[in-house]
């Protein structure tokens, strides 16, 4: 049987990781003096230590780059979270049981690693089982928060049944092909050397297998989940599963699409355009109501998938693994931002909603400031980096008309993503107008902002200020 | 003839294991909902019999049958879990969801009915495709495994062991180290969420 080779040398990364997760259990266990938060900035630092092991040389080296340093941060959100944190966990100051929330992100990180590195179908399947399950524990960590629970239980019970999908998939892949093996040879061969009755078995497999990964990028019919897990989950973890579980989804969409690079199936580029519009309108539309910050950037989440994909219709090559790992950056950099302005809010004023953003113009204008951009990346407002990168969505869109013969289509989808990007405007903009023309309470104090936030959130924001300038500058779109 | 047996026992097996999976969730008793779930297991050992994968059928059962049943049934007994009160009100999701369930099964029959052979009284099941395909894949044990009829190469002692150890320690060695990364969460994650606080 043919199948995928690896080397262990290749895994030295993801066994660094787990070996931190498992350093910062055992001082858990066995050196109780040591305070708890302390292991969230050792993890963060081991996770960029591990950065250092990787070659850059795989396919999907971005994403994995990008898992990690949303890992390390996730983890630097969950220092500045520890207050929430031990009130939800043992219900007094008491740090006491917090230290796997510390060590659960590093070990889904390995499993995001490892992903990015998987030739077959056994590989992705086992690696994604390792985020998944991590994630779990993650999403209902906060036993005394109802919220947290019923955000656990929906994601385990709906995560459940798309990993159900995804293995049914793999079993009819194995069953139409005979290997594991990712590849576009196997493609070509089966729809167009062995019998045509096979292909539509593949096809079977192929819908099963991306319904997996649409589970994790929140690309609907599988988004169901997003909104209610991210607002009841603790906000470092909906952090985590917003921008990490989302890069590892798109490592799988990437995989799963490459071998039909260069072989276009009308069928699978016709289901990639209804369902990037359907996320489109479902996150866009969805977000416009929304009055709670996290569930606000739930359905964000979700609209920002919608623009993900776009790449994949034009493309799965090289080229357009690029413009997703690009897009995932801009992403990364603004919703980390959003969600430690968040959790700062939540830490301090003790409201999640939009609300609690009231007057922050008054009170915290570099805070303001900081977050408008943050905001205003991922509406998409140019000189930031969220314009860039959703210019470059539209232009890909564009570039597609040449490409495959569909344009009443791809006409369709440019007008709804218009509309997704102009509902944009509005809804992320609730939020900055909450900041700047809303009148501040009398019992409303300026924040204190922690360092790790304030250090986090500056860097962020310039970086999308300095990445959104420079083609400008360079006049190199 | 002997194909023909193990055919018939293949889908009389797997209508039991179907409909007692459907007893698991129909069942308003979460008592009988596992003792469902019981029967399923041993029909899908019983397939895997059928199929000479000994070993898998065993494990199936001993761990499956034995382990987590019993655990779910100790745990039911120990929460004393009242049986489940109809709700009506959701009557028209139920709709919505049998007949999301039913487009799909109709879907996947359909696949499985154009696939070569699928009316000719043979197990549907089979590794097909890639046999003649460059890097020639050596299907041969795949192939028998799945196909459903005859196997004379794994009807021998023990053959389905050894070969699964030998994949599992060569050829699939790193994927298997990471899905023990897989258990190491979950078995944090029991820890974490099981555990009690100590109050200071």
């Amino acid at each position: 049987m043919i199948s995928a080779t690896y080397t262990w040398a290749q895994f030295i990364p993801e066994f660094t990781l787990v070996g931190l997760a498992t350093l910062i259990l055992m001082a858990d266990c066995f050196l109780p003096k040591i305070p708890k938060s302390f292991y969230a900035l050792f993890g963060a630092a081991g996770a960029v230590a591990a950065a250092f092991f990787m070659n850059g040389e795989a396919e999907l080296s971005q994403f994995r780059m990008l898992a990690v340093i949303a890992t390390a941060l996730t983890v630097l959100l969950a220092y500045d979270y520890r207050k929430i944190t031990c009130e939800a966990v043992s219900g007094s100051d008491s740090e006491e049981g917090s230290a796997e929330l510390y060590a659960l992100p590093l070990i889904a990180c390995a499993g995001i690693c490892a992903l990015t590195q998987a030739k077959d179908i056994i590989m992705l399947f086992v690696s994604l089982e390792v985020v998944t399950l991590s994630s779990y524990v993650l999403a209902g960590y906060f036993r005394r928060n109802q919220g947290s629970i019923e955000a656990g239980v929906k994601y385990l019970i709906l995560g459940a049944m798309s990993t159900g999908l995804l293995v049914f998939g793999a079993a009819w892949y194995y069953g139409m092909t005979g290997t594991f093996l990712l590849d576009a040879a196997v493609v070509y061969h089966v729809f167009f050397a062995a019998e045509p009755a096979l292909s539509v078995g593949f096809m079977l497999a192929m819908a099963l297998l991306l319904a997996g990964a649409f589970f994790k990028t929140g690309t609907a019919p599988m988004h169901i989940w997003i909104p209610d897990v991210y607002q009841g989950a603790p906000t470092p973890v909906s952090a985590f599963l917003a921008v990490a579980s989302k890069t590892a989804g798109f490592a799988v969409l990437c995989m799963l699409l490459a071998p039909f690079a260069d072989i276009k199936i009308e069928s699978v580029v016709q289901c990639l355009i209804i369902l990037t519009a359907l996320t489109l309108l479902i996150g866009n539309l969805g977000a416009i109501g929304q009055t709670n910050a996290k569930r606000l950037l739930g359905y964000s989440s979700i609209a920002q998938a919608g623009f993900i994909m776009v790449f994949l219709i034009n493309g799965t090559g090289a080229e357009a693994q690029a413009q997703v790992a690009n897009y995932l950056t801009a992403y990364l950099l603004s919703t980390m931002a959003a969600f430690y302005a968040i959790a700062m809010v939540r830490t301090q004023r003790g409201s999640e909603e939009i609300s609690a953003f009231r007057a922050l113009g008054k009170t915290n204008p570099v805070v303001a400031f900081l977050i408008t951009v943050a905001f205003a990346s991922l509406a998409g407002v140019p000189l930031t980096y969220g314009f860039i990168v959703k210019f470059d969505s539209f232009c890909s869109l564009v570039s597609a008309y040449s490409v495959l013969e569909m344009n009443c289509w791809l006409t369709t989808l440019l007008f709804i993503m218009i509309v997704g990007a102009a509902a944009g405007f509005y809804y992320y903009f609730k939020v900055i107008r909450e900041m700047y023309w809303e009148k501040p309470y009398a019992e409303d104090k300026p924040l204190t902002v922690p360092m790790v936030t304030a250090g986090v959130m500056t860097a962020c924001v310039i970086l999308l200020i300095a990445l959104g300038t420079w083609p400008l500058l360079t006049g190199n779109l | 003839m002997e194909a023909a047996i193990s055919s018939i026992l293949f889908y009389l097996f797997a209508t039991v294991a179907v409909l007692s999976a459907f007893g698991v969730v129909a069942s308003r008793n979460p008592v009988n909902s596992a003792m469902c779930m019981a029967v399923s297991f041993a029909s899908t050992a019983a397939i895997l019999f059928c199929m000479g994968a000994q070993f898998l059928g065993i494990v199936q059962i001993i761990v499956y049958a034995g382990a987590i049943l019993v655990l779910f049934l100790f745990v039911v007994m120990m929460l004393d879990v009242k049986s489940e009160e109809r709700n009506l009100s959701n009557l028209p999701r139920a709709i919505i969801g049998v007949v999301i369930a039913g487009v799909f099964a109709g879907m996947v029959t359909k696949a499985a009915l154009l696939l070569p052979d699928a009316t000719a009284g043979k197990c549907p099941v089979k590794a097909l495709c890639c046999t003649d395909y460059d890097a020639t894949p050596d299907t041969t044990v795949a192939e028998g495994e799945l196909s459903g009829g005859a196997l004379p190469e794994l009807a021998q002692d023990n053959a389905d062991v050894k070969s699964l150890g030998e994949t599992l320690f060569s050829q699939y060695n790193i994927p298997f180290v990471i899905l023990s990364f897989a258990l190491l969460a979950g078995t944090v994650g029991a820890v974490a969420l099981g555990r009690k606080i100590r109050k200071d």
